[in-house]
């Protein structure tokens, strides 16, 4: 037990710690917030302007899903060249 | 070496110079300077503690090299961490102002798509209503479910 002793000491006085530490990036906060839901027609409309008016707000709620969606490949893309030049 | 972190840089050189120097000059002297009689009579333990000094000093030396590699590396990528963050920082402000920009643009757009049916309402509904059987079913369209109860006919 006691040989152990230094071959021990001289193992784990040889041992490196590197502190280099870096944060996890935050994502812009606009892709961040919850995703709408689609707008259901009001069932006192029966007009097919109503229906072409709700159509109009669902084409532009999914269009700004899809530009969200975009934009999260395009930050993710970004974020991993940039990880990868930290080597 | 974590254990070198707590000694001085300074301190350590000194000390390592110190052991490599004591270590040689008590080699040097137990091998050729044992025709002093002082010298003579204490050539074994003066060439343990010797070689053991040198061994150490060796030991600690490489140790020393290894830790001030480490340290320039470890500096190195907390530079490269440092301005990794502020890219990241730069980049997350543009992709931002760019959702803005555009999601605003859409909504600019969906207002006015709607002005211009409430506009061209007479002519767009020409006299059609709606079933209640056609908006149960865009209803249920919105939500992602089946439509149930709407016969299509061919």
């Amino acid at each position: 037990m006691n040989k152990l002793v230094l071959p021990v000491l001289l193992l784990v006085s040889a041992c490196t710690t590197v502190p280099v530490t870096s944060k996890f990036p935050a994502a812009p906060e606009s892709l961040l917030e919850p995703a709408q839901n689609l707008e259901p027609l009001d069932p006192n409309k029966r007009e097919l302007s109503d229906l072409l008016e709700n159509v109009a707000e669902n084409y532009g709620r999914y269009h700004i899903l899809q530009l969200k969606y975009q934009s999260w490949q395009d930050w993710y893309n970004q974020q991993k060249k940039i990880f990868e030049e930290v080597k | 070496m974590w254990i070198l972190h707590f000694i001085p840089d300074s301190i350590l050189l000194m000390a390592i110079y110190g052991l490599l120097m004591v270590g040689g000059a008590a080699v040097i002297a137990g091998l050729f300077l044992d025709f002093i009689p002082m010298i003579y009579l204490w050539k074994g333990p003066l060439l343990i503690v010797g070689v053991l000094s040198l061994g150490a000093g060796a030991y600690f030396y490489g140790g020393y090299g290894v830790e001030q590699e480490w340290r320039a590396r470890t500096a190195e990528l907390e530079k490269k961490a440092a301005d990794a963050e502020k890219k990241s920082q730069v980049v997350r402000k543009q992709i931002q102002t760019k959702i803005v920009t555009k999601v605003k643009i859409v909504k600019e757009q969906v207002a006015a798509n709607q002005e211009k049916i409430v506009e061209h309402q007479v002519e767009i509904n020409a006299g059609c209503r709606l079933s209640d059987a056609a908006v149960n079913a865009y209803n249920e369209l919105t939500k992602n479910k089946i439509v149930e109860g709407v016969h299509i006919h061919e």
